[in-house]
Formats: C-alpha cells, sequence, structure tokens
C-alpha cells in the first residue's frame, strides 16, 4: 500500500514536468526534463533484458516440463545463449562472430520470413477482392489503380494512371489519414491525461488494480 | 344473470340496478351461494321475488300473513318453462301450508302479478325489505339457530330451490341464525297491518327485540359466531330507525353483517333455531333422529340467503307434520349420505362455475311477484325455542365440511346420483333439461368437469414446458391431470369470497405450484446433453493441393529469376530499367519526379562538414526495401561532404547501419565522415535523449579509443543536437517516423530541415506531416518511399543500384497482381450469380 | 560460395518451406531467429546502454547516474511477491515520462500540425485567380474534397449514434452523413495501403530471389 502511494505521485509529478517543458521555455526546466528521460531510456532499456529473462524462463520451463515442442525450445536457448556468449566474449556487437551471425543467420532469416508475405498477399488478393457494395468497390479500384500507377507498366496502359494515382494519394489518401491521425492523436491525448492524473495506472499490479477510481 | 323481480328484465350477473327498471338487484351472498352449490341447492324461487332479490320488490306483507297459496301470483308471461314448473310446484306447496296461520295471514288478499305491481306495492316492498334489514342488522343474527316452527312458510321455497338444482345436495347445515319471530309487530311499514310483525318473520334471522329488555338470551353459539352472523355481547339495537344502516344486499357477508351488527351493539343472548332450520340441520348432520316438527331444511336456504329476500314467514306451527317435499328431501338426503363417503361428500357437488350456479339457480327462479314472496320465503321460526344442542353441534360439522371443501376442493369424483325413486319429477326433468349444465354425475373416474374458461397455463410456465411436451400439448390447453384436483374455476369465486368471510387464511395455489414443481423437476435433457461442438472439418492438405501451392511457388520465383536474368528482351524492354528511364522522361512522372526533387532539395542544400543525423529505422525483415534507399541517400549526402551521424531507434539497426557505413567506407572512411551512434533505447524517450548528443556511445570505435562522440577526433565541435543541420529517417514504419516528427522540433531550437524516407507501406500514412510543413512549420519538407522512388533516386544520383534492378520484376509483380485481382473479382460475380 | 552463404541460403529455403505448410524445418529456423534475435538484442542493449551508463555510474556518481540503477533494481526486483508493490515505483517513473512525451508529441507534433493544415486548406475564391476561376481551378477542388474527407473520416471515428437526446434525428442524420463520407475516404485509403503494402512485400520477394541466384551463381 506505501509502494502504491508513492508510486502514483511519482508517475504524476514526473509527467508533469516532462510535460511542462513542451509549453515552458526554461533551460532549466528542459534540463531537468532531460535527465528525467535519459533515466527513463536507461530504464526502458533495462526492461528489455527483463523481457529476454522472462523468454528464457519461459522455454527453459517447456525444456524441463518435457513439453512436446522442447526441441523447439532447447533450439532456441541455445541460440540464446550462443549469441550472447558470442556478444560477451567476442567483444561487443562488433565482432566478427557476432556480425556474421548478424549477418548469416539473423539477416536472411527475418528477411525469409517477412518475403512470404509476398505469396500471402497473393492469395489475400484473390479472396479479398470481391465487389459486393459500394465501399469494397471503391476499396478494389483504388487498389488497382494505384497498382498499376506506381510502376511504368501502368503508364504502358494508360499514360494517365500515374497522374490519377498521384491525385489518389494528395486528394482521398491525404484526407483518409490524416483523419486518422487526428483520431489517433486524440486517443494518445486522452491516455495520456487518465494516467497523468492518476486515473489510469497501469504500472500497478493486479492486487491494486481494484482500487482504481475510474472516473468514466 | 339475473331477473328483475319487479320489472322480470334480465339483468347481467352481478348487476346491483336493473338496467330497465333502474330497480336495485339484490344480489345473494356468496357464502350463501356456496352453502348452496356445495349441497347442490339452487337458489329458491320464490314467487314475485327472484334471486337477486330487488328490495323494492319485498313483499309488502309479512312472510307470516301472507296469502294462501291458492292465491299465489301466476308467474308472469315471461317465465321460462322450467320455471312455469316451478311456480306451479310452489303454489302447491303453498296450498299444502294452508294451514299454516302465520303463513295464510301472511298472504295477501290478493294475487298480484308481476306486471300489475304498482308503485305503491313497490313502495311497500321497498319499506318492507328496508324493515327487514334494520331488524337483521339491529339484532345480530343469531348463532343458535332455531328451526322455524312454521315449516309451511318454507315448503313454496323448497321444491323451487329443489327444481333448479336437483342435483345438489340440499345443504343439511345451513343454519340459520334464528328464533321465533317476535311478537311484537313493527309499525314502521304500512300495509302491514295484517301481517305479521317484521320481527315476526324475521323471527329466525334476528333476535327478538326485547331480548335485550331483561329476557334473558342464551349465548349464541360458536358456529353463528364464527360465522359473524352474531356479535358477542352486542347488544341488540332496535329494529326501528336503523333501516338506513342496512347493507344494500341485507349483509353478503356474515362477517359484514357482523360488523354493521356491531353498532347495535348488543349480543343475541337468546337464539332461537327455528324448527326448519333444525330439521335441515339434522339432515345435514345425518343425525336420524326427527326433525322438530315445522322445521324445514329448504327454507332455511331462503332464509340464509333471505336478507335480499322477503322476510322469513310465519312462525312454524309447532310438531306440524312434515311436508311431502321436506320428507324427500330428507330421504334424498339420507340416501346421499349413507351412499355417499365422507370424501365424496366433499366432492359431490360438481364443480360448476359461479355464473352457472347463479343461471342454473336463477333459471328455476321464479319471477319476482310482489305477493308471491310470502309464500316461498323463510317461515318465521318465531316462538320457537331454540335448540343450542342442536345448533351447536350441526353448525359445527357443517362448518367443518365447509371448511374442508375450502381448504380440499372437491375431488374429481361424481355426485353419486341420488335413488331413482328419491328424486322428485321435477328433479329429474330438470337434470333431463340440463344435462349440459351440470357436471356428469355417473362419470366414474375422471368427471367432466365443464369449465367454460380453462385453466391457462401462464406463459412463463409455458415456456418452461419441455419441447416435445410443448409440441404435444398446446399450451392454451388445460392440463389434464391437475384438473382432478383443480379448484373448480367456477368456484373460486365462491369459495375465495368464503373464505374471506370465514376469516381462513387464503389456501396457497397448490395446483400451480405442483405443476411448477414437476416442470422444474423434470430432467434437463436438453440442457445437460452436451451439444456437440460444430467443429469445422480442417481442411485436409492432400498432395494435390500441395503440389498446386508448390507449382505457383514455383512459377512466381521462375518470374521474377527470368526477369530478373533479363532472359526476355522483349520484356526487359518494356519493363527495365531503359523503360524506367523513358518513364522519369515522361509527363506521367512528373509526381515521382517532383516528390523526388523536393526531397533533395535539403540535400543538395548541404556543405560541407555540415553533421546530418541520419537514423536507420528498419530491419533486416524490409532491408530489402530500405537498404538501397538509405544507401542511395547516404552517398548522396557523402558527396556533399557532409558527417553523418547514424542512430537507430531499433537494436537491429546499429548493425544495419554499421554496414551502411562500411559499403561506403571504402570513399568515405568510418570516422571521418561517418560515424554510428548506435541504437537509442526508449523510441520516442530514445528521441529525446539526443539532447545529451555529445555523450552517446558511439557504436563502433573509428580507432578503437573514443567511446563517446565528444572523445572522437572529427566530432569535437559537436556539442549538442542544435549543431546538426539536417534531419534525415529511414524507417519501414509510420510510427517510427511520427516519434522523430514529433519530438525533434522541442529537441531541437532551431529550424533545420527534416526528410523521411519510408517505405511504400509507411508512405500514404507519413504524407499529411509533408504536406502540413508550410502551414504549421514543421520540419518534415521531403518525403519518398517505395522501390520505384529508389530507382529514380538512383537514377537522378547516375548509381544504378539494386533498386533499379528490380524494376522490372517489380513491375511485372504489380501487372501479376492485378491480373490477380481481376480473377478474383470475376470469380466473386460468378459465385454471385451462382447462388442467385 | 561460402558456408556462411550456406547457411543463409538453407535457412532461407526453411522459411519458404512455409508455403507448403506448418513444417519443422520452419519451426526450427522460427525458434532459431528469435533465440538469435533476443540474443543480439541484449547484446547491444548492454554494450550500447547499460554498459556506458555503468561506467558514468562507477566513474561519475551523481544522482542522474544512481538513480536509473536504483529504478532498474527495484524493476528486477520485482520477480519477488513482495517486491513486487516497489516495482511500480519504477513503472510509474517510465509510464510517467512516456505519457507525457505522448502527450507532447500528439499535441504538438500531430495534433496543432494536422489541424492548421486542414484549415489553412484555402477556399477563397480570390486564392485562384480571377472570378469564377475557381471553379475551373484543381486546387480549389482538391482543397474542398480534402476538407470534406479530412472531417468525414474524422467523424466516422470519433462519433456514434446515439438513441434520445435532444434534435436526435438531426444529430443522426449529421452523423450518418459525414460517417458515410469518412467511410468512403477510409476505403480509398485502405485500397491504396493495400497496394503499397503488395508492392513493399513484392520487392523483399525479389530481393531475396535475386539473392539466392546470386548465392548460386545464376545471377
Amino acid at each position: 500500500m506505501l509502494a502504491h502511494l508513492i508510486s502514483v505521485p511519482i508517475a504524476i509529478g514526473v509527467g508533469l514536468l516532462v510535460l511542462a517543458s513542451y509549453f515552458i521555455a526554461d533551460t532549466r526546466l528542459d534540463a531537468l526534463a532531460n535527465r528525467l528521460v535519459y533515466i527513463a531510456s536507461i530504464v526502458a532499456a533495462f526492461a528489455l533484458f527483463l523481457g529476454l529473462a522472462n523468454l528464457a524462463r519461459f522455454h527453459l520451463g517447456r525444456v524441463r516440463a518435457r513439453c512436446p515442442e522442447r526441441p523447439y525450445s532447447f533450439i532456441l536457448l541455445v541460440a540464446l545463449a550462443s549469441t550472447m556468449a558470442l556478444g560477451f566474449v567476442g567483444g561487443g556487437p562488433n565482432s566478427r562472430w557476432v556480425q556474421c551471425l548478424f549477418d548469416n543467420v539473423l539477416f536472411p532469416l527475418q528477411a525469409a520470413l517477412y518475403s512470404l508475405l509476398a505469396f500471402f498477399i497473393v492469395t489475400a488478393t484473390y479472396r479479398a477482392f470481391r465487389v459486393r457494395n459500394v465501399e469494397s468497390a471503391l476499396f478494389v479500384i483504388f487498389a488497382i489503380v494505384v497498382l498499376l500507377g506506381q510502376t511504368s507498366a501502368g503508364a504502358l496502359l494508360w499514360e494517365e494512371l500515374p497522374a490519377i494515382k498521384d491525385w489518389i494519394f494528395d486528394v482521398p489518401v491525404l484526407a483518409g489519414t490524416r483523419g486518422i491521425l487526428l483520431g489517433v492523436a486524440l486517443g494518445t491525448l486522452a491516455t495520456g491525461i487518465r494516467v497523468l492524473l492518476g486515473v489510469d495506472r497501469p504500472y500497478v499490479d493486479e492486487a491494486g488494480r481494484d482500487k482504481h477510481v475510474h472516473l468514466s | 344473470m339475473s331477473i328483475c323481480p319487479n320489472c322480470g328484465a334480465s339483468n347481467q350477473a352481478g348487476s346491483t340496478t336493473c338496467v330497465q327498471c333502474g330497480k336495485l338487484l339484490e344480489v345473494i351472498p356468496d357464502w350463501l351461494e356456496l352453502l348452496l352449490a356445495r349441497y347442490g341447492e339452487p337458489m329458491p324461487a320464490f314467487e314475485g321475488i327472484s334471486v337477486e332479490c330487488v328490495p323494492s320488490a319485498a313483499p309488502t306483507e309479512p312472510l307470516g300473513a301472507q296469502r294462501a297459496l291458492s292465491d299465489v301470483v301466476q308467474p308472469p308471461t315471461d317465465v321460462p318453462p322450467e320455471d312455469v314448473e316451478l311456480l306451479s310446484e310452489v303454489e302447491k306447496l303453498r296450498r299444502s301450508a294452508k294451514d299454516q296461520p302465520a303463513f295464510v295471514e301472511a298472504q295477501p288478499s290478493e294475487e298480484t302479478s308481476t306486471s300489475t305491481v304498482t308503485s305503491a306495492a313497490h313502495k311497500e316492498i321497498d319499506d318492507w325489505l328496508a324493515e327487514l334489514r334494520a331488524l337483521q342488522e339491529k339484532t345480530a343474527l343469531n348463532s343458535a339457530p332455531t328451526m322455524p316452527s312454521e315449516e309451511s312458510a318454507l315448503e313454496p321455497a323448497q321444491p323451487a330451490s329443489s327444481e333448479s338444482h336437483p342435483e345438489q345436495e340440499i345443504s343439511p347445515s345451513l343454519e340459520l341464525p334464528g328464533e321465533p319471530a317476535p311478537t311484537k309487530q313493527p309499525d314502521t311499514v304500512p300495509g302491514e297491518t295484517l301481517a305479521p310483525s317484521i320481527e315476526e318473520r324475521l323471527g329466525v334471522l334476528v333476535p327478538p327485540t326485547d331480548t335485550a329488555e331483561g329476557v334473558p338470551e342464551e349465548p349464541a353459539p360458536e358456529w353463528l359466531r364464527e360465522l359473524g352472523l352474531v356479535q358477542p355481547e352486542q347488544p341488540v339495537a332496535p329494529s326501528t330507525g336503523d333501516s338506513g344502516r342496512l347493507s344494500e344486499t341485507l349483509g353478503p357477508l356474515p362477517v359484514a353483517e357482523a360488523s354493521t351488527t356491531g353498532e347495535l351493539g348488543e349480543s343475541s343472548s337468546e337464539e332461537e333455531i327455528p324448527d326448519w332450520l333444525k330439521r335441515l340441520i339434522a339432515i345435514s348432520s345425518q343425525m336420524p333422529e326427527s326433525p322438530p316438527p315445522g322445521e324445514v331444511a329448504e327454507p332455511t336456504q331462503a332464509l340464509v340467503r333471505g336478507e335480499s329476500e322477503t322476510p322469513p314467514a310465519a312462525e312454524p306451527a309447532p310438531e306440524e307434520p312434515l311436508p311431502d317435499w321436506l320428507r324427500e328431501l330428507e330421504a334424498m338426503q339420507t340416501t346421499r349420505l349413507s351412499t355417499a363417503t365422507p370424501s365424496e361428500e366433499e366432492e359431490t357437488i360438481p364443480p360448476r362455475s359461479k355464473e352457472e350456479d347463479l343461471t342454473g339457480v336463477q333459471e328455476a327462479v321464479v319471477p319476482p311477484s310482489p305477493g308471491a314472496e310470502e309464500v316461498t320465503t323463510i317461515p318465521a321460526a318465531q316462538g320457537e325455542e331454540p335448540s343450542p344442542t342442536v345448533g351447536e353441534e350441526h353448525p359445527a360439522e357443517w362448518l367443518a365440511e365447509l371448511e374442508e371443501l375450502i381448504e380440499r376442493p372437491p375431488a374429481s369424483q361424481p355426485t353419486p346420483p341420488p335413488a331413482e325413486e328419491e328424486v322428485p319429477d321435477w328433479l329429474r326433468e330438470l337434470a333431463a333439461e340440463k344435462p349440459e349444465a351440470m357436471a356428469e354425475p355417473q362419470a366414474p373416474a375422471v368427471p367432466e368437469i365443464p369449465q367454460p374458461e380453462p385453466a391457462e397455463l401462464p406463459q412463463w410456465v409455458s415456456q418452461l414446458r419441455p419441447t416435445e411436451a410443448a409440441a404435444e400439448v398446446p399450451p392454451a390447453e388445460p392440463a389434464a391431470a391437475p384438473l382432478e384436483e383443480a379448484v373448480p374455476t367456477g368456484g373460486e369465486d365462491v369459495i375465495e369470497t368464503l373464505r374471506a368471510s370465514l376469516g381462513i387464511p387464503q389456501v396457497p395455489d397448490v395446483e400451480g405450484a405442483e405443476m411448477f414443481r414437476e416442470i422444474v423437476s423434470e430432467p434437463l435433457e436438453t440442457a445437460l446433453t452436451p451439444v456437440p461442438e460444430e467443429v469445422e472439418p480442417t481442411p485436409r492438405r492432400n498432395a494435390v493441393t500441395v503440389i498446386i501451392w508448390a507449382l505457383i511457388f514455383a512459377a512466381i520465383l521462375l518470374g521474377i529469376a527470368i526477369l530478373s536474368l533479363a532472359l526476355l528482351a522483349r520484356v526487359q524492354e518494356l519493363l527495365g530499367e531503359t523503360a524506367f528511364q523513358r518513364f522519369l522522361n515522361t509527363p506521367a512522372a512528373a509526381g515521382l519526379v517532383a516528390s523526388l526533387e523536393q526531397f533533395r532539395k535539403p540535400v543538395t542544400a548541404i556543405h560541407q562538414g555540415d553533421v546530418v543525423l541520419f537514423s536507420i529505422e528498419y530491419t533486416p525483415a524490409t532491408a530489402a526495401e530500405m537498404q538501397p534507399l538509405a544507401s542511395v541517400i547516404l552517398r548522396d549526402l557523402l558527396e556533399r561532404r557532409a558527417r553523418v551521424l547514424t542512430v537507430s531507434l531499433q537494436p537491429e539497426g546499429a548493425p544495419l547501419a554499421q554496414r551502411l557505413l562500411d559499403e561506403a567506407n571504402d570513399t568515405y572512411p568510418y570516422g571521418q565522415y561517418t560515424l554510428n551512434l548506435g541504437y537509442l533505447p526508449g523510441e520516442a524517450i530514445g528521441v529525446r535523449s539526443l539532447a545529451y548528443l555529445r555523450n552517446r556511445q558511439v557504436y563502433a570505435s573509428p580507432d578503437g579509443v573514443c567511446q563517446f562522440l565528444g572523445e572522437c577526433p572529427g566530432w569535437r565541435d559537436i556539442r549538442g543536437i542544435e549543431d546538426v543541420a539536417l534531419f534525415i529517417t529511414v524507417a519501414d514504419s509510420a510510427e517510427s517516423t511520427r516519434w522523430w516528427i514529433e519530438q525533434l522540433p522541442v529537441l531541437s531550437s532551431g529550424e533545420p530541415p527534416m526528410l523521411a524516407a519510408v517505405s511504400a507501406v509507411a508512405l500514404p500514412t507519413v504524407r499529411p506531416y509533408l504536406t502540413s510543413a508550410a502551414a504549421a512549420r514543421s520540419r518534415l519538407t521531403g518525403l519518398i518511399g517505395g522501390t520505384i522512388a529508389t530507382a529514380a533516386y538512383e537514377i537522378y544520383t547516375g548509381k544504378p543500384g539494386r533498386a533499379l534492378n528490380m524494376v522490372a520484376a517489380q513491375s511485372a509483380a504489380h501487372l501479376g497482381l492485378v491480373a490477380v485481382a481481376l480473377a478474383g473479382i470475376f470469380a466473386g460475380i460468378r459465385t454471385r450469380t451462382d447462388h442467385h | 560460395m561460402s558456408a556462411e552463404t550456406i547457411v543463409a541460403a538453407i535457412l532461407t529455403f526453411m522459411v519458404w518451406s512455409y508455403i507448403l505448410g506448418d513444417n519443422p524445418a520452419f519451426r526450427i529456423a522460427e525458434h532459431l531467429l528469435v533465440g538469435t534475435a533476443a540474443g543480439y538484442v541484449a547484446i547491444v542493449v548492454w554494450f550500447q546502454v547499460i554498459g556506458p551508463a555503468l561506467h558514468d555510474m562507477v566513474l561519475q556518481p551523481s544522482p542522474t547516474t544512481v538513480l536509473p540503477f536504483v529504478l532498474c533494481a527495484l524493476l528486477a526486483a520485482r520477480r519477488w511477491p513482495f517486491m513486487r508493490p516497489w516495482a511500480a515505483v519504477s513503472l510509474a517513473f517510465l509510464v510517467g515520462v512516456g505519457s507525457s512525451l505522448a502527450i507532447g508529441g500528439a499535441l504538438f507534433g500531430t495534433l496543432w500540425s494536422q489541424v492548421l493544415a486542414t484549415a489553412s486548406l484555402s477556399l477563397n475564391p480570390a486564392d485562384f485567380g480571377e472570378s469564377q476561376m475557381f471553379l475551373t481551378s484543381n486546387s480549389f477542388w482538391q482543397n474542398l474534397a480534402i476538407l470534406i474527407g479530412t472531417i468525414g473520416t474524422f467523424c466516422y471515428f470519433a462519433f456514434r449514434i446515439r438513441p434520445g437526446g435532444p434534435l436526435r434525428d438531426l444529430r443522426a442524420a449529421f452523423i450518418r452523413f459525414w460517417g458515410g463520407v469518412g467511410l468512403w475516404m477510409i476505403m480509398m485509403t485502405l485500397g491504396a495501403l493495400f497496394a503499397n503494402a503488395a508492392m513493399s512485400r513484392f520487392t523483399l520477394l525479389i530481393d531475396r530471389v535475386q539473392w539466392l541466384l546470386q548465392v548460386f551463381g545464376l545471377r
């Protein structure tokens, strides 16, 4: 309970200090805000370590529990340990072994994984392009126009296609994305204000979460 | 339906006034109806007086001085045939009662018919009835019934009532509070000079008024007190002057009457049961003793009901021979009681609706005639000594039976038919005429209970019924089984009224509770039955499907390979680098070119030595698209001799940036023109952490010595973010771009421009920030994205790279995807057409 | 063709085997990727962030250099239940800073700039030339379309038809109209986004194929 009484004022106080630097042009306030931000960046980086530790603990438990998928968990743990060993022993991410690991294991795996999306986009195109109503018709028409207008092949089919594509991006797409951004910004504002006011306390554990005062 | 005794018009049941003449219709008290219904006794048909008697139709003369039977008013013209027969029977009874002095004397000298009732007669009737009520209210109905000695006065009533309800038992326990009619004659009502006083006529109803003056009164029997007919220790109010307090209906409920008689304040200490009442009681209690002479059971019923009717008839003469009808009644009762079981006794009354009862009764009722009431009314039990013993025992039993009837509705056992030889002809004929109105007495098992309104289950109960049961049995149908124990719907109101009047607590709805219990106790088969989950059949990946997909995959790869290998010259000519270069020179590529020029404008404005903060915001997953773009931009910057600092908000971005810088290391050595500051944790927090730019840890030390930016040679002049001349972010997502766009203006007080080179996915989402630059002084002044833009950039810088090599394949892929899209559209149209 | 290249190629095919369905090869490649990526992240974070911060704390102890590790220690202590409430202090610090940055960025970086950009769209006929020329001006109609589309898209996300209340019919009609306009704009945007996403993913596939061709010496 005492910890909860301390954490809430910390969140509110720190947040208000950093937020004030947006509105008040003061060097000391800016300096204080920058220090707080620097401290938070280190804590955030350390939180990555905790995430990795949790990952390791999970898969280690699967190996110990002799789950059917324990071979894969074992591979994961081996890869994790090997990479960390190479990095800590080799002297950092710039070490030769780590770079080799990065270039020949991490890079091709991630690249191949994302290249799979092209196949699924083809199948999704065949299934999703069904003209049922006006909205779906707009979706289909605009997708086809943009696909053709993006490349020189569209210009070969119809020389106006690239211009139409540009108009699409300059007018309807701009309007749509701007409206989306406005909504996202308002949502972000509302969420942040709720946190700064202490209404939402995502940092409190499950027991303390019941004591929230929901103003909404 | 009730018939107006004045005009003979039919009125709706329950109506209090006649719709035609406006006379007040008397309502039979519910408790009396119940009694009569219980024992199958119809409402006695009194000449001149209907069941729902009108006070004004009350006889002008006391009952005791009623006309002779011969002078009985002829039945009115609109009397139904059966009623005509009843009237004839009544006449017979009257003749037999000729020797009843009180009765005879009470008979009017003139016969009047319904049609000849004059207004004066009406007034006399009203006055008479009012007096009757007054007496009744004043003196509490005796709890010690005394059988009327004047059985002749009851004779007319008997056949009429018997005719109307042959199947019903004559109520043996009808107890009438009564005592001999007082000798004193009231002088309130004109026209009654020749008739016995009201007190005399009401002798069986009310105690003598002089009882309060010193005549010791016997304590009211308990049964009578329970009925509420007598208020203990309450003086009897004078009979006169209280007519106005009488209720309209002369006390529909004994309790009500008791409350009213409370005003009178005199208890009936002396109660006398008329002989006829005693007889009735004896009959009902199955006592073999012969009833006192003159006691007539039938008139007792009328007397009980008779607050709306004529006053009791003349005092029954003591030791009078029993009339034939009474003998028959006794025989019937004896037979019935000997054959019926105790339980059957309670169930002998077929459940009938109240309306049926009233209808059946009223059909047999003799229409009212002013001069006939004295014939059919209760003989005045004046002067008779009460028989407390009898009255106390028999009323208790009768009451007990009544209570049992209330608690336990009569079962479905039929009423055993009376012996053929005991059933009077009129009763048989009446039964033959109205078989449908009565319950089937010969049904051995479940009787057919005629219910005009079959019991309907509540909707909520019907919904609980199982589906199979609900499908079989319509919800509107009444349940057959519970009907066996069901309370007759017709008699429910009567019972409820009587229950309320007697102060008996309400019986819970046993039927409904049992039904509900049955329903809820049914096994929840449907609910507990596990519903088999509808498992969608997993699509079996058979060999054919695998082969098909493998062929598709191979085709795509082959096409790309072919295009990449430029095996197809014509395809290359159309879609290759040359075509693309031609495309850029066409007006069709104006937009692309404009955006590219807008992006390159700040780049070309860079001076030598200017610090450019180059953020790498992509991962190896999207490096295929972003790496060429980042590379061409970097080269463009390095060619201007700018100093490029690379940072990344992604952990994998730092090595990618390092790889990028290493590619340019040959021309632009790392540490001199480029420096990698590595990873900035915290996303948006990392951008703000650039406030400590000088203290940033380098990703890779250029000379192996310096660890921080401020230590590295050639970079020590940089104090902070304000020394950066240009911000360029190469991002594969709009979110990371947005972090930079939002946090950078706060970080840097100056106004260095910002450029964004994004993937094709993020291009539309980042575009709004570009167009707002002019208005909102946003830092984003240039935006390009996608492979095509990269290829164009490569052409503009004169250094073709990987992007330009992918143009042909990219164009072909777009064309193929459009073809797939069109195929999907046509497939959808065909599917919809097939469905239609 | 080096061994590393062969390994990379093999891993590429193992990932591509997912086209034929989930199989052990793909699962191995998947778990290998996760493990390697997690390890690499740990290395980068340690050498880029934690290490230098520890170095600063040791050499230059100050509230700025010590406090981060106090918070890190509290965060690490969350593993023990009795210390969990105290871990909330570190999380509260992070949440507070992050929320304020999000608020400031959304307010000044997005909301203000976008609203100002939309409002600055000129619909003044005089800005487009002489009288009646604005009718033939593409810019005028583009501005009008952008304005209407932006408002409609925002209304589609922000407002709902609610029953009751004063002027409910007028309100419902208003929301229906603008929501319909916004829906159309959104569908157009999604179509364009889909096309661009397809373009981006095709680029990735093309690059991988070309790399394979290069690895196998076909290019």
